[in-house]
């Protein structure tokens, strides 16, 4: 039996490849282009599971508004509602409750004041989707009901604007269907979402060695991967018989030269928001928290225990070092409660949960307390993530805030309806709707299109104009064109700009 | 005698993937098990089979006349590759096996978390309860390979550790675990031992050299317990670790 000879000089040309490689992972083998990554547009998907009313945050109707129709239409009395400047076109709802549905946690709500602060760079689209079933519905919000071939709209913004980001698509939420892939297959690798399920340690994984029980040098650690890349792997009977596996692949594709560029980006000395403090204690392994991980936490102090916090964290520290050009966040399904809380009878202390069963969807028990709970934690956490990116500049006096989208999406609306006068009650799912986005890259101030005050429901505009008709609905397809031609995403003519929806 | 049987037909097939994987297609079945190759090693639907299927493979290229196909000593590539990745559980309780290590011993990410908890989801895994992924991720993730890594370097570097502070109750490291690796028939049987308790079968020569030969380019320093970490690293990493 005959073998392949492995010299050591072999092995060190494969070290040198992977080295070289390595630079060019982050610079070399993905191309720019015009309007590409030396100008990019970034996006916070912010998911709202479960269904955003738009009735119930910027579009919120009020007793004297609904006139006639109030005692059994969703519409707020005019004391919770909060009080603008006439110039302004939305609404807001400013009320304490003393639970969510049948959950006893009093909160109170400040959307007033988000939009006092933040109207200029709002945008309400009004939308009439086509599913009440929420993984449908879901994919159909951030693909446009499979306007462009089915790529999301992070799919979209992570090809034109990516190639030179390191992960330019990052999922931060889980178990829901905005982050599921899209039908469009022929995008490059890097433009599909990385999934992140753990935001404070996840940047442990972008380096191989630093921080573990047992780290060596980084010379080391490429002199060994590189024996193993190059030679072992490559002359094994095993990958012999099993290279052409997807599996195998894709494996051997993602290391080498695209792992190299990873580490040598140094991104777990960016991204690691937790503090030197039990139980992470970074410093005992070698490492440190990023620079701006106080900042970071200062603004949202309940990344320990509220996973939405954790991954705005996350998601500011990926835009802010030039890491992605879209991240996906959002609240999960799943009850959240402060640690330590206890169950016992009384109630739950106010601040003590971040997040109701189902989220948006938990209007089924609980329509106007979930609602309005729900569009301030939404509010809470765009306005800090607003506040960090307009602290950071990007070039020429202009913010990072200054080119970054924060779009809203949903599943679908709610229905309109409710027991005559009751303060509470439950909705199910309806079509009929309107989306909020957030950046100065829109026509802020603005609502176009509207809802009939009688009868909570929305109608459509003119997408050239943006003269509301009331004749017409506006369609999953309308929004997103109308969304990637706000983020200057060329498609190729596949689908329409709004330009009512351009600043 | 069902178990005995079984036990000797897997240590031949995995002291040889040649001889069992033959022609090289794949059952693409899985019958769960964590012994690397052995699901993909059922009997190829043609050409050679059996343990004398290397020179079958030789002689049946002759006859073709077909010089395209593998050289001495080559392995086929199999027709249907459809080996699976081990994910990150299953990863963890071969490399925990291997390396007579705990499974809660393997290694912790900042002394606090299990690492492949940490890791579990780009390694494969799903959360059904915790952050509702129902099945595992679509693509795998760029951050995989290096979790991979960061779990085989802490798992070999606290073998190495252990063998190298108490040599006479070594695991895997014995015949350099004194603290002189400098010779290479030592560092040849530490690698042969790892082929074994790391991939369930021989290593080859050329293994056995490239491993050992790793040692001259590493620094002085700790050499011979770097070397002894590296050495299982590498083949801890292999993609033949990796799937199955």
């Amino acid at each position: 039996m005959s073998h392949s000879k492995i010299t050591r000089r072999r092995a060190l040309q494969g070290l040198t490849a992977a080295a070289a490689g390595g630079f060019a992972g982050l610079s070399g083998i993905r191309p720019g282009r015009a309007g590409g990554s030396e100008d990019p547009r970034f996006l916070i998907v912010l998911c709202a599971s479960g269904g955003a009313s738009i009735i119930d945050g910027p579009l919120a109707i009020s007793t004297s508004e609904a006139g006639v129709a109030a005692p059994t239409l969703n519409c707020f009395p005019d004391v919770v509602m909060g009080d603008f400047d006439p110039s302004i076109p939305f609404s807001a709802v400013d009320a304490s409750l003393g639970a969510v549905g049948p959950i006893p946690v009093p909160f109170t709500t400040g959307q007033a004041q988000f939009i006092n602060a933040h109207h200029d760079d709002m945008l309400v689209s009004t939308l009439t989707t086509t599913s009440v079933n929420h993984q449908v519905a879901q994919a159909r919000a951030v693909t446009g009901n499979g306007a462009w071939r089915g790529r999301t709209i992070q799919e979209a913004v992570a090809n034109q604007y990516g190639a030179a980001f390191p992960l330019p698509n990052v999922h931060l939420t889980t178990g829901t269907d905005f982050t599921q892939r899209g039908g469009d297959d022929s995008l490059p690798a890097w433009a599909y979402g990385e999934q992140v399920a753990n935001p404070a340690l996840w940047p442990l994984a972008l380096d191989g060695s630093r921080g573990t029980s047992h780290p060596v040098d980084a010379g080391v650690l490429a002199t060994a991967r590189a024996l193993r890349n190059d030679v072992l792997d490559v002359n094994s009977r095993f990958n012999q018989a099993f290279a052409g596996s997807d599996g195998v692949r894709s494996w051997t594709g993602l290391r080498g030269s695209n792992q190299a560029a990873i580490e040598q980006a140094s991104l777990i000395d960016q991204l690691l928001f937790v503090p030197d403090e039990a139980p992470y204690n970074l410093s005992a392994r070698g490492l440190q928290p990023s620079p701006d991980a106080a900042l970071v936490r200062s603004v949202f102090p309940n990344y320990d225990w509220d996973p939405l916090h954790a991954q705005a964290a996350l998601a500011f520290l990926l835009i802010k070092n030039r890491v992605s050009v879209t991240v996906t966040i959002g609240p999960s399904f799943d009850l959240v409660l402060e640690d330590g809380t206890s169950l016992g009878g009384g109630g739950l202390p106010e601040g003590s949960m971040a997040n109701p069963p189902i989220a948006f969807d938990f209007s089924h028990q609980g329509h106007r307390s979930t609602q309005a709970f729900m569009w301030s934690r939404l509010y809470e956490v765009a306005n800090g993530l607003i506040t960090l990116l307009q602290g950071e500049e990007w070039s020429g006096g202009q913010s990072l805030w200054d080119r970054t989208m924060i779009h809203v999406a949903t599943d679908f609306g709610r229905s309109k309806n409710r027991v005559a006068n009751a303060g509470e009650f439950g909705t199910g799912h309806d079509l009929n709707n309107g989306l909020l986005t957030i950046s100065p890259l829109v026509a802020g101030n603005t609502v176009l299109g509207g809802r009939d005050p009688s009868t909570g429901m929305t109608y459509g505009f003119d997408p050239g104009t943006g003269a509301p008709d009331t004749g017409r609905n506006m369609t999953e397809e309308e929004i997103f064109g109308g969304l990637l031609g706000v983020l200057g995403v060329d498609t190729g003519g596949e689908t329409d700009s709004v330009p009512a929806m351009e600043a | 005698m069902f178990l005995d049987h079984r036990a000797l037909l897997l240590s031949l097939c995995t002291a040889s993937l040649f001889a069992c994987g033959g022609g090289g297609t794949s059952s693409g079945g899985d019958s769960g098990s964590t012994g690397g190759t052995d699901t993909q090693t059922s009997a190829p639907t043609s050409g050679p089979s059996g343990t004398e299927s290397e020179s079958e493979t030789e002689d049946s290229a002759d006859e073709t006349g077909d010089d395209s196909g593998p050289q001495p000593g080559e392995q086929a590539p199999s027709a249907r590759p459809r080996v699976k990745f081990k994910t990150a559980e299953r990863y963890a309780t071969d490399l925990s096996n291997a390396l007579s290590l705990p499974r809660e011993a393997l290694c912790s990410e900042l002394d606090a978390f299990d690492c492949v908890n940490v890791h579990r989801i780009a390694l494969g895994e799903v959360d059904a309860f915790g952050l509702r992924l129902f099945e595992p991720l679509e693509n795998t993730p760029i951050t995989a390979p290096i979790a991979v890594d960061r779990i085989a370097l802490s798992a070999c570097g606290e073998r190495a550790a252990q063998d190298f502070a108490d040599s006479g109750n070594a695991a895997s490291f014995q015949d350099v675990a004194g603290g002189d690796a400098s010779n290479a028939s030592d560092r040849e049987a530490v690698v042969a031992r790892l082929y074994r308790q790391l991939l369930l079968r021989e290593a080859t020569e050329a293994e056995l050299e490239a491993v050992s030969s790793m040692h001259d380019d590493l620094p002085p320093t700790d050499r011979a317990q770097t070397w002894a970490q590296m050495a299982c690293f590498v083949i801890a990493t292999s993609t033949e670790a990796l799937f199955y």
